[in-house]
């Protein structure tokens, strides 16, 4: 039996709802809740579920997500969210990296202007071409390519020290080769 | 020895994501087996990338985190759908309850219009106009010949408007005509 609009949905959430919480939180770091932000978006898709094909909803619900996060950060600043919420603290990825190197990353994606965070996460997160970047942050193909080398070079600069003394790279290089 | 300039960085960069077409990247891999530095560049924007990689996975969200989003979704849909029944029917009665303000249709005609000995326009008859609208652009009008007979018809369907509410969102008319 074919599967009605409300059960591709839920099952589209369900298999996304990972994907779009961590771009939501990279983009909007800790100046709001990515879990709001996702149930935001996904809340707007829902109410005119009938215009969309739910059998292929992934590109979709990126989109909606990435366009409620820059929406939320357009909004007049609020006070940062907790980092404690669920899944906030954690030491990602088996501790391969440690919580210093985390915090630096953090801190400075968070430093970027929210176009290169943005376009950051769906190029090295979701490995998305440049031309579907493009097509989600409603920008040209070279914009989205100097918003990556600029937010990368930025990046780069940042977190300096940590490539110079073996730091983040380093370690996570040692992780990999286990 | 070929120093490594902005650009170069730019064309690594295009290179790892994947976004250079065939040729060019056959470019830059002949270019890397000549150029050490630019090896070494390239290196260091791959471990600069997997850094930001192994952030972005890390800051995935548990199965718990997601399930509790789902479950707050659930909850918001559901609470998103009853005003969404409320509010049509509130909207049922408000255009009702106008209507019969306002739904005086006084009809009027002109005896013999036009002659001169009877200028004078004569109130011919009283109705009593109950326009539901549904408020998505559709109306029914009902006509009635007393006042009487438009509060009741009003008093009827804003009941049934109340018995479809509590049934769930059918239609308030449906549910009048199983009243008749």
């Amino acid at each position: 039996m074919a599967e009605t609009t409300i059960e591709l949905f839920e099952k589209a959430v369900r298999q996304h709802s990972r994907r779009l919480l961590t771009i939501a939180r990279a983009i909007v770091g800790n100046r709001a809740s990515p879990e709001d932000v996702v149930q935001q978006a996904v809340s707007n898709l829902f109410e005119h579920r009938d215009r969309y094909d739910w059998r292929e909803p992934g590109g979709l619900m990126r989109r909606t997500v990435v366009n409620e996060a820059l929406r939320v950060l357009r909004t007049p600043r609020m006070a940062p969210v907790s980092d404690d919420h669920p899944g906030g603290g954690r030491t990602p990825v088996g501790g391969m990296i440690d919580r210093e190197t985390v915090e630096a990353v953090r801190k400075a994606i968070d430093e970027l202007p929210e176009h290169f965070r943005a376009a950051l996460v769906l190029c090295e997160y979701e490995n998305m071409s440049y031309v579907q970047i493009a097509e989600i942050l409603n920008a040209s193909v070279p914009q989205v390519k100097t918003w990556l080398h600029r937010g990368r070079r930025q990046l780069a600069q940042r977190l300096k020290h940590l490539a110079w003394d073996g730091g983040g790279s380093k370690r996570l290089e040692d992780a990999e080769t286990q | 020895m070929h120093a490594v300039e902005d650009n170069d960085i730019e064309l690594l960069e295009a290179y790892l994501d994947e976004a250079l077409a065939e040729a060019e990247r056959d470019a830059v891999k002949r270019r890397l087996a000549s150029e050490p530095d630019l090896a070494a560049a390239l290196e260091s924007i791959r471990a600069e990338r997997s850094l930001r990689q192994t952030f972005f996975r890390g800051i995935e969200p548990d199965e718990a985190v997601a399930e509790d989003v789902l479950m707050r979704l659930r909850q918001a849909i559901d609470r998103q759908s009853e005003p969404v029944v409320f509010r049509r029917a509130l909207w049922w009665t408000t255009a009702v309850a106008a209507c019969i303000a306002v739904g005086l249709a006084l009809q009027w005609f002109w005896h013999d219009a036009g002659r001169p000995e009877n200028p004078r326009p004569q109130a011919t008859a009283v109705v009593w106009e109950v326009v539901i609208e549904d408020g998505e652009g559709g109306s029914a009008v009902q006509r009635f010949g007393t006042q009487e007979e438009a509060d009741r018809f009003k008093r009827s369907f804003e009941a049934a408007q109340r018995r479809a509410v509590e049934a769930g969102g059918m239609d308030a008319a449906a549910m009048l005509a199983q009243d008749l």
